[in-house]
Protein backbone atom coordinates (compact mmCIF):
# COMPACT_ATOMS: atom_id res chain seq x y z
CA UNK A 1 0.00 0.00 0.00
CA UNK A 2 2.82 2.28 0.99
CA UNK A 3 4.74 1.42 -2.18
CA UNK A 4 1.65 2.04 -4.32
CA UNK A 5 1.17 5.44 -2.70
CA UNK A 6 4.78 6.39 -3.35
CA UNK A 7 4.67 5.21 -6.94
CA UNK A 8 1.46 7.15 -7.57
CA UNK A 9 3.03 10.22 -6.01
CA UNK A 10 6.12 9.95 -8.15
CA UNK A 11 4.11 9.46 -11.34
CA UNK A 12 1.82 12.39 -10.46
CA UNK A 13 4.78 14.66 -9.86
CA UNK A 14 6.46 13.66 -13.10
CA UNK A 15 3.21 14.15 -15.01
CA UNK A 16 2.66 17.52 -13.40
CA UNK A 17 6.14 18.59 -14.42
CA UNK A 18 5.81 17.22 -17.93
CA UNK A 19 2.30 18.48 -18.65
CA UNK A 20 2.49 21.92 -17.09
CA UNK A 21 1.98 24.46 -19.90
CA UNK A 22 5.27 26.05 -19.01
CA UNK A 23 7.60 25.29 -16.20
CA UNK A 24 9.52 27.13 -13.47
CA UNK A 25 13.02 28.68 -11.57
CA UNK A 26 14.08 26.27 -8.77
CA UNK A 27 16.90 27.19 -6.56
CA UNK A 28 16.47 30.37 -8.50
CA UNK A 29 19.57 32.06 -9.83
CA UNK A 30 21.05 32.03 -6.37
CA UNK A 31 22.77 29.57 -4.09
CA UNK A 32 22.41 25.78 -4.00
CA UNK A 33 21.81 25.38 -0.26
CA UNK A 34 21.04 28.78 1.26
CA UNK A 35 18.09 31.12 1.09
CA UNK A 36 17.91 33.72 -1.69
CA UNK A 37 15.58 36.54 -2.65
CA UNK A 38 14.77 36.45 -6.40
CA UNK A 39 11.20 35.77 -7.47
CA UNK A 40 9.79 35.09 -10.92
CA UNK A 41 8.32 37.73 -13.19
CA UNK A 42 4.55 37.86 -13.45
CA UNK A 43 3.21 34.97 -15.52
CA UNK A 44 6.58 33.15 -15.69
CA UNK A 45 7.16 29.52 -14.75
CA UNK A 46 10.20 27.62 -13.62
CA UNK A 47 10.97 23.95 -13.24
CA UNK A 48 13.77 22.97 -10.93
CA UNK A 49 14.95 19.38 -10.61
CA UNK A 50 17.50 18.66 -7.91
CA UNK A 51 19.46 15.65 -6.68
CA UNK A 52 20.65 15.91 -3.09
CA UNK A 53 22.77 13.59 -1.01
CA UNK A 54 23.78 13.50 2.63
CA UNK A 55 26.64 11.28 3.68
CA UNK A 56 27.56 10.37 7.26
CA UNK A 57 29.72 7.73 8.84
CA UNK A 58 26.95 5.11 8.31
CA UNK A 59 26.29 5.69 4.58
CA UNK A 60 24.35 8.02 2.29
CA UNK A 61 20.83 9.31 1.76
CA UNK A 62 19.80 10.52 -1.67
CA UNK A 63 16.76 12.45 -2.78
CA UNK A 64 15.49 13.73 -6.10
CA UNK A 65 13.11 16.65 -5.86
CA UNK A 66 11.26 18.72 -8.39
CA UNK A 67 9.95 22.20 -7.78
CA UNK A 68 7.55 24.05 -10.03
CA UNK A 69 7.15 27.77 -9.47
CA UNK A 70 4.82 30.37 -10.93
CA UNK A 71 5.07 34.16 -10.78
CA UNK A 72 1.64 35.31 -9.56
CA UNK A 73 2.89 38.90 -9.63
CA UNK A 74 6.42 40.25 -10.05
CA UNK A 75 6.84 39.97 -6.26
CA UNK A 76 4.76 36.92 -5.37
CA UNK A 77 5.72 33.39 -6.39
CA UNK A 78 3.83 30.18 -5.70
CA UNK A 79 5.72 26.87 -5.69
CA UNK A 80 5.23 23.23 -5.13
CA UNK A 81 8.19 21.03 -4.34
CA UNK A 82 7.82 17.24 -4.39
CA UNK A 83 10.16 14.36 -3.64
CA UNK A 84 10.53 12.17 -6.72
CA UNK A 85 12.55 9.29 -5.36
CA UNK A 86 11.21 7.92 -2.09
CA UNK A 87 12.66 4.51 -2.90
CA UNK A 88 16.28 5.62 -3.04
CA UNK A 89 18.73 4.65 -0.28
CA UNK A 90 18.00 6.24 3.03
CA UNK A 91 20.16 6.45 6.09
CA UNK A 92 18.75 4.70 9.13
CA UNK A 93 18.79 8.00 10.99
CA UNK A 94 19.34 10.87 8.56
CA UNK A 95 20.10 14.26 10.08
CA UNK A 96 17.26 16.75 10.49
CA UNK A 97 17.70 19.18 7.63
CA UNK A 98 15.83 20.71 4.75
CA UNK A 99 18.59 19.57 2.39
CA UNK A 100 18.34 22.79 0.44
CA UNK A 101 16.76 25.66 2.35
CA UNK A 102 14.39 26.54 -0.49
CA UNK A 103 13.16 23.11 -1.49
CA UNK A 104 11.77 21.31 1.54
CA UNK A 105 12.82 18.39 3.71
CA UNK A 106 13.49 14.84 2.63
CA UNK A 107 10.19 13.03 2.12
CA UNK A 108 7.93 16.11 2.31
CA UNK A 109 5.68 17.65 -0.34
CA UNK A 110 6.01 21.36 0.18
CA UNK A 111 3.69 24.00 -1.30
CA UNK A 112 5.12 27.46 -0.65
CA UNK A 113 4.69 31.16 -1.25
CA UNK A 114 7.55 33.63 -1.71
CA UNK A 115 6.79 37.31 -1.24
CA UNK A 116 9.47 39.80 -2.24
CA UNK A 117 8.32 42.59 0.06
CA UNK A 118 11.19 44.99 -0.52
CA UNK A 119 13.27 45.76 -3.59
CA UNK A 120 15.41 48.62 -4.80
CA UNK A 121 17.39 48.82 -8.01
CA UNK A 122 19.89 51.67 -7.59
CA UNK A 123 21.83 51.09 -10.83
CA UNK A 124 22.28 48.93 -13.90
CA UNK A 125 22.45 45.26 -12.88
CA UNK A 126 22.06 45.95 -9.14
CA UNK A 127 19.27 44.96 -6.77
CA UNK A 128 18.75 45.05 -3.03
CA UNK A 129 15.77 42.97 -2.00
CA UNK A 130 14.13 41.03 0.81
CA UNK A 131 11.82 38.06 0.58
CA UNK A 132 9.59 36.15 2.98
CA UNK A 133 8.78 32.45 2.62
CA UNK A 134 5.83 30.56 4.00
CA UNK A 135 5.32 26.89 3.31
CA UNK A 136 3.43 23.88 4.51
CA UNK A 137 4.74 20.34 4.44
CA UNK A 138 2.86 17.13 3.81
CA UNK A 139 4.84 13.98 4.66
CA UNK A 140 4.92 11.15 2.15
CA UNK A 141 5.79 8.57 4.81
CA UNK A 142 4.20 7.63 8.11
CA UNK A 143 7.38 7.57 10.18
CA UNK A 144 10.86 9.05 9.89
CA UNK A 145 13.78 7.99 12.07
CA UNK A 146 11.29 5.97 14.12
CA UNK A 147 9.14 9.03 14.76
CA UNK A 148 5.65 9.34 13.28
CA UNK A 149 5.59 12.39 11.03
CA UNK A 150 2.84 14.96 10.97
CA UNK A 151 2.36 17.89 8.61
CA UNK A 152 4.48 20.96 9.19
CA UNK A 153 4.98 24.66 8.56
CA UNK A 154 8.07 26.57 7.56
CA UNK A 155 8.66 30.33 7.58
CA UNK A 156 11.81 32.16 6.55
CA UNK A 157 13.14 35.64 5.83
CA UNK A 158 16.06 36.55 3.61
CA UNK A 159 17.63 39.79 2.47
CA UNK A 160 20.40 40.34 -0.02
CA UNK A 161 22.12 42.05 -2.91
CA UNK A 162 22.67 40.99 -6.52
CA UNK A 163 24.81 42.67 -9.16
CA UNK A 164 26.86 41.77 -12.21
CA UNK A 165 29.92 41.07 -10.06
CA UNK A 166 29.03 40.17 -6.45
CA UNK A 167 26.07 38.74 -4.54
CA UNK A 168 25.20 38.16 -0.93
CA UNK A 169 22.21 36.85 0.96
CA UNK A 170 21.55 36.49 4.67
CA UNK A 171 18.53 34.63 5.96
CA UNK A 172 16.98 32.43 8.54
CA UNK A 173 13.94 30.27 9.01
CA UNK A 174 12.01 28.01 11.32
CA UNK A 175 10.40 24.69 10.48
CA UNK A 176 7.85 23.18 12.82
CA UNK A 177 6.27 19.75 12.57
CA UNK A 178 2.93 19.03 14.20
CA UNK A 179 2.46 15.91 16.25
CA UNK A 180 1.20 12.65 14.82
CA UNK A 181 -0.03 9.92 17.15
CA UNK A 182 1.81 11.40 20.14
CA UNK A 183 5.11 11.71 18.23
CA UNK A 184 6.58 14.92 16.93
CA UNK A 185 9.76 15.74 15.01
CA UNK A 186 11.79 18.46 16.68
CA UNK A 187 11.59 21.99 15.36
CA UNK A 188 14.32 23.08 12.96
CA UNK A 189 15.58 26.66 13.21
CA UNK A 190 18.20 27.41 10.54
CA UNK A 191 20.26 30.29 9.20
CA UNK A 192 22.16 30.75 5.97
CA UNK A 193 24.74 33.16 4.59
CA UNK A 194 25.94 33.24 1.00
CA UNK A 195 28.58 35.25 -0.81
CA UNK A 196 28.82 35.08 -4.61
CA UNK A 197 31.26 36.34 -7.22
CA UNK A 198 31.31 36.35 -10.99
CA UNK A 199 34.85 35.99 -12.42
CA UNK A 200 35.77 38.71 -14.97
CA UNK A 201 35.92 36.17 -17.82
CA UNK A 202 32.20 35.44 -17.27
CA UNK A 203 31.04 39.05 -17.29
CA UNK A 204 30.33 38.99 -21.03
CA UNK A 205 27.02 40.40 -22.16
CA UNK A 206 23.84 38.41 -22.79
CA UNK A 207 23.42 35.96 -24.51
CA UNK A 208 26.87 34.70 -23.51
CA UNK A 209 26.88 32.07 -20.73
CA UNK A 210 26.78 33.46 -17.25
CA UNK A 211 28.73 31.66 -14.47
CA UNK A 212 29.01 32.54 -10.82
CA UNK A 213 30.71 31.02 -7.79
CA UNK A 214 29.35 30.99 -4.26
CA UNK A 215 30.64 30.31 -0.78
CA UNK A 216 27.70 29.05 1.23
CA UNK A 217 27.26 28.51 4.93
CA UNK A 218 24.38 26.95 6.77
CA UNK A 219 23.60 26.68 10.48
CA UNK A 220 21.02 24.15 11.71
CA UNK A 221 19.73 23.85 15.28
CA UNK A 222 17.26 20.92 15.35
CA UNK A 223 15.29 20.41 18.54
CA UNK A 224 14.65 17.08 20.16
CA UNK A 225 12.07 14.67 18.74
CA UNK A 226 9.23 13.39 20.91
CA UNK A 227 8.22 9.74 20.78
CA UNK A 228 4.96 9.02 22.58
CA UNK A 229 5.30 12.43 24.21
CA UNK A 230 8.77 11.64 25.58
CA UNK A 231 11.88 13.51 24.44
CA UNK A 232 14.31 11.41 22.43
CA UNK A 233 17.79 12.00 23.90
CA UNK A 234 19.44 10.86 20.66
CA UNK A 235 18.16 13.80 18.66
CA UNK A 236 18.78 17.52 18.38
CA UNK A 237 22.01 19.49 18.34
CA UNK A 238 23.86 22.21 16.48
CA UNK A 239 25.59 22.04 13.13
CA UNK A 240 27.42 24.58 10.97
CA UNK A 241 28.34 23.75 7.39
CA UNK A 242 30.46 25.57 4.82
CA UNK A 243 31.26 24.91 1.18
CA UNK A 244 31.41 26.09 -2.43
CA UNK A 245 28.85 25.97 -5.20
CA UNK A 246 28.84 27.04 -8.85
CA UNK A 247 25.95 28.18 -11.00
CA UNK A 248 25.93 28.34 -14.80
CA UNK A 249 23.18 30.15 -16.70
CA UNK A 250 22.51 30.27 -20.41
CA UNK A 251 19.33 31.78 -21.80
CA UNK A 252 16.51 30.08 -19.93
CA UNK A 253 18.70 27.23 -18.64
CA UNK A 254 20.54 26.90 -15.37
CA UNK A 255 22.77 24.21 -13.87
CA UNK A 256 24.16 24.29 -10.35
CA UNK A 257 26.29 22.06 -8.15
CA UNK A 258 27.53 22.47 -4.61
CA UNK A 259 28.96 20.67 -1.62
CA UNK A 260 28.84 21.54 2.09
CA UNK A 261 31.15 20.20 4.80
CA UNK A 262 30.36 20.41 8.52
CA UNK A 263 32.78 22.73 10.29
CA UNK A 264 31.10 22.32 13.68
CA UNK A 265 28.83 19.55 14.97
CA UNK A 266 27.51 19.20 18.48
CA UNK A 267 24.97 16.39 18.39
CA UNK A 268 22.98 15.23 21.40
CA UNK A 269 23.09 11.57 22.43
CA UNK A 270 24.10 8.93 19.91
CA UNK A 271 23.89 10.31 16.38
CA UNK A 272 26.05 9.76 13.33
CA UNK A 273 28.35 12.60 12.41
CA UNK A 274 27.68 14.07 8.98
CA UNK A 275 30.59 14.03 6.51
CA UNK A 276 29.25 16.14 3.64
CA UNK A 277 26.14 16.93 1.62
CA UNK A 278 25.79 17.69 -2.09
CA UNK A 279 23.27 19.25 -4.46
CA UNK A 280 23.09 19.04 -8.22
CA UNK A 281 20.35 21.16 -9.71
CA UNK A 282 18.93 21.68 -13.17
CA UNK A 283 16.57 24.55 -13.94
CA UNK A 284 14.53 25.80 -16.84
CA UNK A 285 12.67 29.10 -16.94
CA UNK A 286 9.52 29.39 -19.07
CA UNK A 287 8.42 32.85 -20.08
CA UNK B 1 -14.90 95.73 -28.60
CA UNK B 2 -13.91 93.61 -31.57
CA UNK B 3 -10.81 92.38 -29.66
CA UNK B 4 -12.93 91.33 -26.63
CA UNK B 5 -15.21 89.23 -28.85
CA UNK B 6 -12.23 87.70 -30.64
CA UNK B 7 -10.77 85.87 -27.60
CA UNK B 8 -13.86 83.76 -26.76
CA UNK B 9 -14.24 82.96 -30.43
CA UNK B 10 -10.63 81.76 -30.55
CA UNK B 11 -11.20 79.58 -27.47
CA UNK B 12 -14.33 78.07 -28.93
CA UNK B 13 -12.46 77.40 -32.14
CA UNK B 14 -9.64 75.67 -30.24
CA UNK B 15 -12.07 73.49 -28.27
CA UNK B 16 -13.86 72.51 -31.47
CA UNK B 17 -10.56 71.74 -33.14
CA UNK B 18 -9.55 69.48 -30.22
CA UNK B 19 -12.94 67.78 -30.28
CA UNK B 20 -12.55 67.14 -33.99
CA UNK B 21 -9.34 65.31 -33.18
CA UNK B 22 -6.95 67.22 -35.42
CA UNK B 23 -5.09 69.19 -32.77
CA UNK B 24 -2.02 67.44 -31.26
CA UNK B 25 -1.38 63.79 -31.97
CA UNK B 26 -2.02 61.80 -28.80
CA UNK B 27 0.34 59.02 -29.84
CA UNK B 28 3.24 59.39 -32.23
CA UNK B 29 4.53 56.20 -33.87
CA UNK B 30 7.85 54.96 -32.58
CA UNK B 31 10.11 52.72 -34.66
CA UNK B 32 12.94 52.04 -32.22
CA UNK B 33 12.96 52.36 -28.42
CA UNK B 34 15.95 51.91 -26.13
CA UNK B 35 14.61 51.29 -22.61
CA UNK B 36 16.99 51.69 -19.68
CA UNK B 37 16.35 48.94 -17.13
CA UNK B 38 17.77 48.67 -13.61
CA UNK B 39 18.02 45.45 -11.63
CA UNK B 40 18.76 42.81 -14.31
CA UNK B 41 21.74 40.80 -13.11
CA UNK B 42 21.63 37.43 -14.85
CA UNK B 43 21.07 35.62 -18.15
CA UNK B 44 17.58 34.37 -17.19
CA UNK B 45 16.64 37.97 -16.27
CA UNK B 46 17.63 39.09 -19.78
CA UNK B 47 15.99 36.04 -21.33
CA UNK B 48 12.66 36.65 -19.56
CA UNK B 49 12.78 40.34 -20.49
CA UNK B 50 13.52 39.50 -24.12
CA UNK B 51 10.67 36.99 -24.31
CA UNK B 52 8.24 39.29 -22.50
CA UNK B 53 8.96 42.28 -24.74
CA UNK B 54 8.70 40.15 -27.89
CA UNK B 55 5.09 39.40 -26.97
CA UNK B 56 4.08 43.06 -27.40
CA UNK B 57 2.12 43.37 -30.64
CA UNK B 58 4.10 45.46 -33.10
CA UNK B 59 7.55 44.57 -31.75
CA UNK B 60 9.69 42.98 -34.47
CA UNK B 61 13.02 42.57 -32.67
CA UNK B 62 14.35 42.81 -29.12
CA UNK B 63 17.99 42.99 -28.04
CA UNK B 64 18.78 43.00 -24.31
CA UNK B 65 22.14 44.06 -22.89
CA UNK B 66 22.83 43.10 -19.27
CA UNK B 67 26.03 45.13 -19.10
CA UNK B 68 24.41 48.31 -20.41
CA UNK B 69 21.07 47.62 -18.70
CA UNK B 70 19.08 48.24 -21.86
CA UNK B 71 16.43 46.63 -24.02
CA UNK B 72 16.35 47.82 -27.63
CA UNK B 73 13.03 47.27 -29.39
CA UNK B 74 12.47 47.59 -33.14
CA UNK B 75 8.85 48.27 -33.96
CA UNK B 76 6.88 47.59 -37.12
CA UNK B 77 5.48 50.37 -39.28
CA UNK B 78 1.99 51.29 -38.17
CA UNK B 79 2.51 49.87 -34.67
CA UNK B 80 0.42 51.12 -31.76
CA UNK B 81 3.04 50.43 -29.09
CA UNK B 82 3.32 53.00 -26.30
CA UNK B 83 6.16 53.59 -23.86
CA UNK B 84 3.76 52.81 -21.00
CA UNK B 85 3.07 49.37 -22.48
CA UNK B 86 6.82 48.66 -22.57
CA UNK B 87 7.24 49.99 -19.01
CA UNK B 88 4.50 47.67 -17.76
CA UNK B 89 6.22 44.61 -19.26
CA UNK B 90 9.48 45.60 -17.55
CA UNK B 91 7.70 46.12 -14.21
CA UNK B 92 5.87 42.80 -14.46
CA UNK B 93 9.20 41.13 -15.12
CA UNK B 94 10.31 42.36 -11.68
CA UNK B 95 12.70 45.06 -12.91
CA UNK B 96 12.80 48.84 -12.82
CA UNK B 97 12.32 50.91 -16.01
CA UNK B 98 14.52 53.98 -15.70
CA UNK B 99 13.67 55.88 -18.87
CA UNK B 100 13.59 55.46 -22.61
CA UNK B 101 15.26 56.91 -25.64
CA UNK B 102 13.38 56.89 -28.91
CA UNK B 103 15.89 56.35 -31.69
CA UNK B 104 15.23 56.57 -35.42
CA UNK B 105 14.41 53.22 -37.00
CA UNK B 106 17.05 51.68 -39.26
CA UNK B 107 14.78 52.11 -42.27
CA UNK B 108 14.22 55.76 -41.45
CA UNK B 109 17.98 56.19 -41.13
CA UNK B 110 18.53 54.72 -44.58
CA UNK B 111 15.88 56.99 -46.04
CA UNK B 112 17.50 60.02 -44.44
CA UNK B 113 20.91 58.84 -45.63
CA UNK B 114 19.65 58.76 -49.23
CA UNK B 115 18.75 62.46 -49.01
CA UNK B 116 22.10 63.57 -47.61
CA UNK B 117 24.48 65.67 -49.71
CA UNK B 118 28.18 66.34 -49.19
CA UNK B 119 29.93 69.62 -49.97
CA UNK B 120 33.56 70.65 -50.01
CA UNK B 121 34.12 74.11 -48.50
CA UNK B 122 37.54 75.81 -48.65
CA UNK B 123 38.35 77.72 -45.45
CA UNK B 124 40.92 80.46 -44.91
CA UNK B 125 42.14 81.64 -41.51
CA UNK B 126 42.82 78.30 -39.79
CA UNK B 127 46.27 78.25 -38.13
CA UNK B 128 46.22 75.18 -35.88
CA UNK B 129 44.40 71.93 -35.17
CA UNK B 130 42.35 73.70 -32.51
CA UNK B 131 40.83 75.91 -35.21
CA UNK B 132 39.87 72.83 -37.21
CA UNK B 133 38.39 71.16 -34.14
CA UNK B 134 36.44 74.30 -33.25
CA UNK B 135 34.85 74.50 -36.71
CA UNK B 136 34.13 70.75 -36.73
CA UNK B 137 32.40 70.98 -33.34
CA UNK B 138 30.25 73.92 -34.48
CA UNK B 139 29.23 72.11 -37.66
CA UNK B 140 28.44 68.86 -35.83
CA UNK B 141 26.07 70.67 -33.50
CA UNK B 142 24.02 72.08 -36.41
CA UNK B 143 20.60 70.58 -37.00
CA UNK B 144 20.58 68.73 -40.33
CA UNK B 145 24.33 68.21 -40.48
CA UNK B 146 25.56 64.59 -40.50
CA UNK B 147 29.25 63.83 -40.65
CA UNK B 148 31.66 66.75 -40.90
CA UNK B 149 35.44 66.64 -41.20
CA UNK B 150 37.68 69.71 -41.16
CA UNK B 151 41.23 69.31 -42.49
CA UNK B 152 43.94 71.76 -41.54
CA UNK B 153 46.24 70.38 -44.24
CA UNK B 154 43.64 70.88 -46.97
CA UNK B 155 42.37 74.10 -45.40
CA UNK B 156 38.87 72.84 -46.10
CA UNK B 157 35.81 71.11 -44.68
CA UNK B 158 33.79 68.20 -46.02
CA UNK B 159 30.26 68.44 -44.67
CA UNK B 160 27.40 65.97 -45.06
CA UNK B 161 24.00 67.60 -44.65
CA UNK B 162 20.30 67.17 -45.28
CA UNK B 163 19.24 69.93 -47.72
CA UNK B 164 15.65 69.73 -46.50
CA UNK B 165 16.79 70.86 -43.05
CA UNK B 166 19.81 73.10 -43.64
CA UNK B 167 21.38 74.85 -46.64
CA UNK B 168 25.01 75.01 -47.73
CA UNK B 169 24.76 78.81 -47.43
CA UNK B 170 23.82 78.45 -43.74
CA UNK B 171 26.88 76.23 -43.17
CA UNK B 172 29.08 78.90 -44.77
CA UNK B 173 27.51 81.50 -42.50
CA UNK B 174 28.30 79.46 -39.39
CA UNK B 175 31.96 79.06 -40.42
CA UNK B 176 32.25 82.76 -41.16
CA UNK B 177 30.57 83.53 -37.84
CA UNK B 178 33.47 81.80 -36.07
CA UNK B 179 35.92 84.29 -37.62
CA UNK B 180 37.13 82.26 -40.61
CA UNK B 181 36.57 82.79 -44.30
CA UNK B 182 34.60 80.07 -46.03
CA UNK B 183 34.79 79.86 -49.82
CA UNK B 184 32.14 78.71 -52.29
CA UNK B 185 30.79 75.21 -51.46
CA UNK B 186 31.32 72.59 -54.16
CA UNK B 187 29.22 69.44 -54.39
CA UNK B 188 31.11 66.15 -54.04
Amino acid sequence: MKTTRRTALTISALLAAALSPARARALSHGPAFGLATPTLGEGSWVDDAAAMTITDSQGSSAMFRDMIGYGVTQDLQANISVPLSPALDRLAAPPRTRGSAMMGSFGDIEPSLMWRFQRRAPAVGERYESTAFLSGSIPTEEAREGVRVGPGMNAALVTGYASRTIYWWLGGGYQRYFSSGGDRLGDLPYISAVFGWRPPMFRGDYPKPDWRLFVESLGEFPGKDRIGGVLNPDSGGTKFLLGPSALGLYGGWGVEAGVLFPVYQELDGRQSRELYRTVFDFTYWFN
Amino acid sequence: MTKKRGKPALLVGLVLALAAGWAWPVHAEMRRVVMKIYGMDCAPCAHSMEEGLKKIKGVTKVAVSLNKGTATLDLAAGNKVSLEEIRQVVLKGGFTPEGARIAPAPAANQEAQAHMKTVFIPIRGMVCVKCAARIEKALSSMDGVGKSRVSLAERAARVEFDPSRVSAARIVEVINGLGYHAGKPAAE
